[in-house]
C-alpha cells in the first residue's frame, strides 16, 4: 500500500542505520538532518517496516511524525469502519430524496394572473398521482399537455422539474371582451348622485365635465355621433365617468342605563319546613321591588328533615346612571358604520373605492346619543339606463 | 580472500595503458557517476554507502573512494540503493581520486 510516512529517528550513527535500511531494500524520498543524531525521513510503508525492524533489533527509538497518502486514508477508514456504510446510506437517502417531488409551485402569468386559482390545478395533479412525496415524473411536458387538455380555463400550462420542485406555470384564458352592438343605441346615465371627478367617452358625446354635480339618472354620455354635416345617428355610448359620492349611516343609543341599587331597607321572614309543609315563625314585610335571599338551617339531624328557612328581602330601586362614554361611542361607531356600509353596498355600483371615512357625534339630546358615519367613495357612475333603473 | 582486488588492479593497469578503454567502466557501471544540474541538484549513481551526512557536507562511499559534496542546506532525496539526489546549495563536489586512492574515513 503506497503512502508517504515521515519518521524521526534518533541514534548515535544514523548513517549506519541508513546503510542497513538501504541494503534491506528501503527507499527514502527525502532525508533531512534535524540535529547531529536525528534524521527526519520520508519513506513508504515498506521502508517504515524495515526501519521498525532495525529499530527493534538495535533498540533505536523512532517515531512517526506524519502519515499521508493512501496509507493515511486506509488508516482513517480502518478507524472509522462504519463510515463507508454511513456514506452509502447517505448516498442512497439522497438518491431517494432527490428522485421525488417535494414541492409543487403553481404560478400564473399573463393578463389574467390575478384571477388564477391554483386549487383546480392541484386537484388535477392529485388525480394524476402527482403530489409532494411522489416520484418525479419522467415526462413533465406530457403532464403540462394533460393539464391543458383537462381544463379549458388555461390557454397554456407548462410544467418544469427543478430538482425536488415541480414548477407549474399557467396562463389563464383571457375572457372574450364584452361586445357592444354599435347599432344598438343607448345612453349612459348616472347610477347615483355625486360630483364628477373625471369623465371619458370612448364613443358617444360626453355631457358632463369634471366638477359637475350629477343626480341619479342624469345623462352622462349621449349615444349619438355625427353621421353627416347636419345629421347624427344613434350609437351605443361607451365611457367612464368617475364621480365622488357619500353614503351616511346613523346610529342612536340611550345616553343612560338603568342600574338596580339597594335602598338599605330589608325584612326577614322565617318558616319551619318539614318535607313540603311550612309553618310560619316570623312574618316579614315585602317591598315593591326587592331581592330575596334564602338560607336553610337543618335542626332535626340527619334522619329528620326539619329545617328553619330564613328569607331576607332587600328593597331595590332602579336608578338611571350615565353610560360609559367610551363604550357608548365605540358601540355607536360600530352601528353607524354598519348602517353606512349597508347603504353603500345597496346603492352604489360595483367597483367603487372608499376614499375617506369619518364619524360625527352629536351631544345627547332627549336621553339619546347619536353618531353619524360617512363614507366618501369614488365610483364609475356611467351605466346604461336600464341598469340605472335596476339600481346600478 | 577473493581474486577481485587482483582483477581490479589488472583492469586499472589495462585502462592506464589503453586510454581508449575508458568507456568500459561506464558500460559496466562500476564507477560512480555524478550528474550536476545547476548548483541545486546533484544526482549520484553507483554509490555504495553514506559515510557522513549533515546540512553542509555529505560524504558518499563510491567503492573507489569518497565523493564529498559541500554546500548549505543539503538534504538527500530519492535515496535508494545505488542512487540518490543531493538537494541544496551545492558549493563544491570532490570526486574520488583515480585508482581508489582516497581512504575510507569511517
Amino acid at each position: 500500500m503506497s503512502g508517504k510516512i515521515r519518521l524521526r529517528v534518533t541514534c548515535l550513527t544514523p548513517e549506519r542505520l541508513l546503510r542497513r535500511a538501504l541494503d534491506a531494500g528501503a527507499v527514502f524520498t527525502s532525508i533531512r538532518r534535524a540535529d547531529a543524531r536525528t534524521l527526519v525521513l520520508d519513506t513508504d510503508p515498506e521502508g517504515e517496516r524495515i526501519l521498525r525492524g532495525l529499530g527493534e533489533r538495535y533498540s533505536i527509538p523512532f517515531s512517526v511524525v506524519r502519515r499521508g497518502g493512501v496509507s493515511a486514508v486506509a488508516g482513517f477508514v480502518k478507524r472509522r469502519a462504519t463510515l463507508p456504510a454511513g456514506i452509502l446510506t447517505a448516498v442512497v437517502l439522497c438518491a431517494l430524496f432527490l428522485g421525488r417531488v417535494w414541492q409543487i409551485d403553481i404560478t400564473f402569468t399573463g393578463e389574467g394572473a390575478a384571477r388564477g386559482d391554483p386549487k383546480p390545478l392541484r386537484r388535477m395533479l392529485d388525480e394524476m398521482q402527482i403530489r409532494p412525496g411522489s416520484p418525479r415524473p419522467k415526462d413533465v411536458g406530457l403532464i403540462g399537455k394533460q393539464l391543458e387538455a383537462a381544463s379549458g380555463d388555461y390557454s397554456f400550462v407548462g410544467v418544469r422539474a427543478q430538482g425536488v420542485r415541480l414548477l407549474v406555470e399557467a396562463i389563464p384564458e383571457t375572457p372574450a371582451p364584452q361586445i357592444y352592438d354599435v347599432d344598438a343605441a343607448r345612453d349612459l346615465v348616472s347610477a347615483c348622485d355625486g360630483i364628477v371627478v373625471s369623465a371619458e367617452a370612448r364613443s358617444g358625446e360626453l355631457c358632463v365635465s369634471p366638477g359637475d354635480t350629477v343626480r341619479k339618472g342624469q345623462l352622462l354620455i349621449r349615444g349619438e355621433e355625427k353621421a353627416s354635416a347636419e345629421g347624427t345617428r344613434p350609437i351605443a355610448a361607451l365611457g367612464e365617468v368617475i364621480v365622488r359620492t357619500w353614503r351616511c349611516g346613523e346610529a342612536a343609543l340611550p345616553a343612560t342605563k338603568g342600574e338596580v341599587r339597594f335602598t338599605g331597607r330589608s325584612a326577614v321572614s322565617s318558616v319551619l319546613r318539614v318535607f313540603c309543609f311550612e309553618i310560619p315563625i316570623v312574618r316579614g314585610a315585602s317591598f315593591e321591588s326587592q331581592r330575596e335571599e334564602t338560607r336553610a338551617l337543618a335542626i332535626g339531624g340527619l334522619f329528620l328533615p326539619v329545617q328553619i328557612v330564613r328569607r331576607t328581602y332587600r328593597e331595590t330601586r332602579l336608578t338611571q346612571v350615565d353610560a360609559d362614554p367610551a363604550l357608548l361611542e365605540r358601540q355607536l361607531r360600530l352601528l353607524a358604520a354598519a348602517d353606512a356600509g349597508l347603504r353603500l353596498f345597496g346603492d352604489c355600483p360595483d367597483g367603487h373605492s372608499v376614499v375617506k371615512t369619518w364619524f360625527d357625534g352629536e351631544p345627547a339630546s332627549g336621553g339619546m346619543k347619536r353618531m353619524r358615519a360617512v363614507y366618501e367613495i369614488q365610483t364609475n357612475a356611467a351605466v346604461a339606463r336600464k341598469d340605472a333603473v335596476q339600481g346600478g | 580472500m577473493s581474486a577481485l582486488p587482483i582483477f581490479r588492479r589488472r583492469a586499472h593497469a589495462a585502462r592506464r595503458s589503453l586510454p581508449a578503454m575508458d568507456w568500459m567502466d561506464d558500460v559496466t557501471g562500476r564507477c560512480a557517476r555524478a550528474t550536476a544540474i545547476g548548483n541545486r541538484r546533484l544526482l549520484v549513481e553507483n554509490y555504495t554507502a553514506i559515510i557522513a551526512f549533515s546540512d553542509e557536507r555529505i560524504r558518499l562511499d563510491t567503492g573507489g573512494g569518497a565523493l564529498c559534496v559541500t554546500g548549505r542546506d543539503l538534504s538527500l532525496r530519492e535515496v535508494r540503493s545505488g542512487s540518490l539526489i543531493v538537494r541544496g546549495e551545492i558549493h563544491r563536489v570532490d570526486l574520488p581520486c583515480e585508482g581508489g586512492g582516497a581512504p575510507d574515513e569511517r
